[in-house]
């Protein structure tokens, strides 16, 4: 067996850009000037997911297997202590929004920043929704969503998250020698699930 | 006989998934297929000759995802699929071996990291030893990014001499990832001269038709279809695919119905899957499709075709008569050029002239950064303007899609050199009607030169349907029957040769006064003479009046829906605000500026400076730190600052800028995040800073050459990220050490004060404003 549990991959077109995200990243509350940029970075924007479930096997608390994936990592370790399971999905609003940005930074600054702030914002609602799908889907008791980078869970697990869930391939989400994720508006997150 | 001649004739069969089969066997998720290889070659060669047994022509290596740039048993591994490939064919005479070709994973520059060049240089490798391994033709695949395609492309045929195959991922909406549609690919693929392309992966047969459907319809090579055997979900961990072999076997009918097709399965296709592919298929009569004679160019996403509605070629970048424009190529503001780009597209030009000609710069360089940057922020495609050999190839290098290249002329020395850029790189180009004897004064004498430069490109391949003629508008004030040899010149090419025509059309009006009324009747008597496309300034509202009159008389304008649009007028719509500080404060640019003309009257440069505009500004940046503002509104008003910063410039007398206070700013190497940067610079800039902003992803060197060359002693450096910061260290000891009364403001998101301490910074600036008012204060206190 090849140990995998599910794989799905999806678009969503009708994802909004949170209120709260966008506040915190301003500074302050959008102002009303601000609907015209968001509408255009979500005209071009590509929503799209793809995602792994593999099982959950742990040797200690700060080391364990997530399929094939062998982490050591107390942070993490503490995340999914208790499942059996877990989700890894990778998420990204294309390449467009990055050109947009891109493009506004030459004639306008102010716009540029607020347009990244949106698009960002946007890819934190795009992982919400994903991990609404992820819970549904599950039907059992999921942990809140663990991306790398957050406490003692390195980047470099990036390259592997990647190839499990198949992401360059699935959504074009590719990774550069740094370990940025490009296009720079994605997001990889393990999502971890106790069926028992 | 060579796979391209068996293409003339019938119908070629791909083989079917690898990697379904392998996982079948045993190949774990995240595993490396390619290593089975080694491990496992009697089940890869099994699998070969499965495919092969079903009836399959051309079965590919087990090599996708091998690359020098990801590994360094990159030989190793293919030496071994190649291998197992051979083995499996000749068992069966007749077969042939394919080189899988495949994405490296990383994407390219501008929107990743990765140049054209190592991309390039790696897929030459993987040719080379391909063919060395005895493999009949390379197949490039799974391709979802238009420019990591040409340099699989362009490197491929660097490295080999085999028939080369293209095949690309599109989506349910059409396109590739990065957003190219079939007649971008079509358009840049044809011109790479690769042997055969089209579409794989991601879709099953049926929603691959409306693709498949545009490809064949114009395509000049047979086109490549590989679907998926429809999509995949998990059934007891195991990876299925809906579609059984035998419907998969019907829907490849109506594929292989549409002329031209060669047929294949991509993942979750089996033997069995080909198998009755190839029986149900094998009696639909098979065509090598018809030449088609349309004339293309393309960027990253569309194409343009030049023919019977006329095409608009914005002209602006161009240094001729341009005092800004030259001042922005000698200093490197390549923003200014970026802009004139964008503005021109949004007056409606089809595709945008890129001249940068100037005798003191480095115009190669200089060429190749305007393109890959005007790239990064326009899908228009680019018309390459040059005379420099060397600037003509690097930018049809680098150019992403298929590029329009003006110019080739009559001269024997000017095909030798720019017919072989065109073959290499593909591209249309415009052939200027003049030769070693001049410019001919009549009509037959232009036609002459343009057919003998259409038999010239034959000799090396180049179809005369990208032969784009230019008879050349001479002015009429020097020339009494200018206008009429020019037209005289269009329509016999048209009628004689049937090749697509360009002019330079405000030629024709040098010398003369109110020149935007002549040409605009030139233009008018040029398109009714069948002109195809025209150099032209967009800005110029009699030039676009004539055309979008003219393409509503000739009906290529349904119900006149796109000239009633031309006429609507854009409304101002902004509030009123009673002067420059209360503009400034509000971040009204546009009144920012026109209030800025209107003081220069009264007031000199300097002293609107000092007690208009930074003033507003800074007490808008005490409101910022104060929390009462946000960096919206502070960047709005140093737009509106800087706005009217470039209106007092202009008339600031020579020398009176102030030089003396500079920045030298840059986004670490390894880092590609800049929007804090540009926040700096623009609140610099609008303080009166000099800012030198070398971009991002900066080596520590560039940034010690440049506080060198400038003199400069305050640098500003960035980096978002853990894995960058480093670079920063590195920095600053190298300055450190070569400049030593150097200061070094740091900030970005990782950064905090003791880390900033710990490297060597001399200040650490949690935000913008900080910066600035830190660099005042060295400013204020240092001797200049």
């Amino acid at each position: 067996m090849n140990g995998v549990l599910d794989r799905g991959t999806g678009c969503f077109s009708d994802v909004t850009v949170p209120e709260r995200e966008f506040s915190i990243r301003l500074g302050g509350k959008p102002g009303p000037e601000t609907a015209e940029y968001v509408n255009q970075l979500k005209s071009v924007a590509v929503c799209r997911y793809c995602y792994v479930k593999l099982p959950v096997s742990f040797s200690s608390s700060y080391s364990f297997n997530i399929g094939p994936l062998f982490v050591q990592s107390k942070a993490l370790g503490k995340n999914l202590s208790g499942c059996n399971e877990a989700y890894i999905f990778a998420a990204t609003i294309g390449s467009e929004a990055d050109r947009l940005i891109a493009r506004l930074g030459v004639s306008s600054p102010a716009r540029q920043f607020i347009t990244d702030a949106a698009a960002s914002s946007l890819a934190e609602g795009l992982c919400d929704r994903v991990n609404a799908l992820l819970v549904q889907k599950s039907c059992a008791e999921c942990r809140p969503r663990f991306s790398p980078g957050f406490g003692d869970f390195p980047l470099d697990y990036q390259p592997k998250l990647l190839r499990l869930t198949d992401a360059t391939k699935q959504i074009g989400v590719t990774l550069t020698n740094t370990l940025f994720l490009t296009p720079s508006k994605s997001v990889t997150a393990i999502i971890g699930v106790k069926t028992t | 006989m060579k796979i391209t001649e068996l293409m003339r004739k019938s119908r070629i069969y791909f083989d079917g998934g690898m990697g379904t089969l392998l996982q079948q066997a045993g190949l774990a998720p995240g595993e490396n297929s390619a290593e089975w290889n080694l491990s496992h070659p009697e089940v890869v060669t099994e699998i070969h000759r499965s495919y092969l047994a079903a009836g399959c022509n051309v079965i590919s290596a087990n090599t996708f995802g091998i690359n020098p740039l990801n590994s360094d048993r990159w030989d190793e591994l293919l030496k071994a699929a190649m291998d197992c490939a051979k083995k499996a064919s000749c068992e069966f005479p007749g077969s042939y071996v394919a080189f899988d070709l495949g994405p490296s994973g990383r994407m390219l520059e501008p929107l990743g990291d990765l140049s054209f060049d190592a991309a390039a240089d790696a897929c030459r490798k993987l040719a080379a030893l391909a063919e060395g391994c005895g493999a009949d033709l390379i197949l490039i695949e799974t391709m979802n990014d238009c420019y990591e395609t040409k340099a699989a492309v362009v490197g491929a045929k660097e490295g080999c001499s085999l028939p080369i195959f293209v095949s690309n991922v599109y989506d349910g909406s059409g396109k590739l990832m990065t957003g190219a549609d079939p007649f971008a690919m079509s358009a840049m693929l044809e011109a790479l001269g690769v042997d055969a392309y089209g579409i794989n992966c991601s879709l099953g047969p049926e929603q691959m038709l409306p693709v498949v459907k545009e490809l064949t319809d114009i395509s000049s090579l047979p086109v490549i279809v590989v679907p998926n055997a429809g999509l995949p979900r998990v059934e007891d961990g195991r990876t299925v695919y809906d579609i059984s072999p035998r419907e998969f076997a019907n829907h490849m009918k109506r594929i292989a119905r549409l002329d031209g097709t060669l047929l294949g399965g991509c993942c979750g296709t089996t033997p069995e899957h080909l198998k009755m592919t190839i029986e149900a298929t094998r009696n639909i009569p098979y065509h090598y499709p018809e030449k088609k004679r349309r004339t293309v160019v393309s960027s990253y996403t569309h194409s343009v075709e030049i023919g019977n509605d006329p095409i608009l070629i914005g002209e602006r970048i161009n240094p001729t008569g341009k005092p800004k424009l030259k001042e922005a190529l000698r200093t490197g503001n390549l923003n200014y050029i970026l802009n004139e780009g964008i503005r021109q597209g949004e007056r409606g030009v089809h595709v945008l002239d890129v001249n940068v000609g100037l005798p003191e710069i480095d115009e190669p360089e200089m060429m190749k950064q305007c393109v890959t940057k005007l790239q990064a922020v326009t899908d228009l495609p680019l018309q390459i303007d040059t005379t420099n050999h060397l600037a003509l190839s690097e930018a049809a290098r680098y150019y992403n899609g298929k590029p329009l290249i003006n110019s080739v002329n009559g001269k024997q020395e000017s095909m030798d050199s720019v017919f072989p850029v065109v073959k290499k790189y593909g591209g249309a180009v415009i052939a200027l009607t003049m030769d070693e004897a001049g410019i001919p004064d009549t009509a037959e004498g232009r036609y002459e030169i343009a057919r003998r430069i259409t038999e010239e490109a034959e000799k090396y391949g180049i179809e005369r349907k990208d032969i784009i003629a230019d008879p050349l508008a001479l002015t009429i004030s020097s020339n009494p029957d200018g206008a009429r040899v020019t037209l005289e010149a269009v329509k016999l090419i048209k009628q004689r040769l049937g090749i697509c025509t360009s002019l330079g059309v405000s030629n024709i009006s040098f010398g003369l006064p109110d020149r935007e009324r002549i040409n605009s009747a030139f233009f008018v008597m040029a398109l009714e003479q069948g002109l195809s496309c025209a150099i032209m300034n967009p800005f110029s509202e009699g030039m676009m009046g004539a055309y979008h009159a003219f393409r509503a008389l000739r009906e290529l304008d349904p119900a006149c829906c796109d000239y009633i649009a031309s006429c609507t007028k854009e409304e101002a719509g902004a509030q009123a605000s009673e002067d420059l500080s209360g503009s400034v404060r509000r971040g009204l640019s546009k009144q920012a500026k026109e209030q800025a003309l209107e003081l220069l009257k009264t007031t000199s440069p300097l002293d609107i400076i000092n007690n208009h505009i930074i003033p507003a500004l800074d007490k808008i940046g005490q409101e910022f730190e104060q929390k009462k503002v946000f960096l919206p509104q502070l960047l709005m008003s140093a737009e509106a600052a800087s706005a009217s910063f470039e209106v007092i410039k202009g008339a600031m007398p020579k020398g009176t800028a102030d030089k003396g206070r500079m920045m030298v700013l840059a986004t670490v190497q390894g880092d590609i995040h800049d929007i804090g940067k540009n926040i700096v610079k623009v609140l610099m800039e609008s303080f009166g800073f000099n800012v030198i902003d070398l971009g991002r992803d900066v080596p520590p060197k560039k940034v010690l050459e440049a506080v060198q060359k400038s003199g400069c002693r305050l640098v500003g450096l960035s980096a978002l990220m853990t894995t960058t910061v480093h670079a920063m260290e590195q920095t600053i000891r190298l300055l450190k050490k070569n400049v030593p009364n150097v200061n070094v403001v740091v900030g970005g998101a990782v950064l905090t004060k003791e880390y900033a301490d710990m490297i060597g910074a001399d200040f650490y600036a949690p935000d913008a404003m900080s910066t600035v008012r830190y660099s005042e204060e060295f400013y204020n206190n240092a001797d200049v």
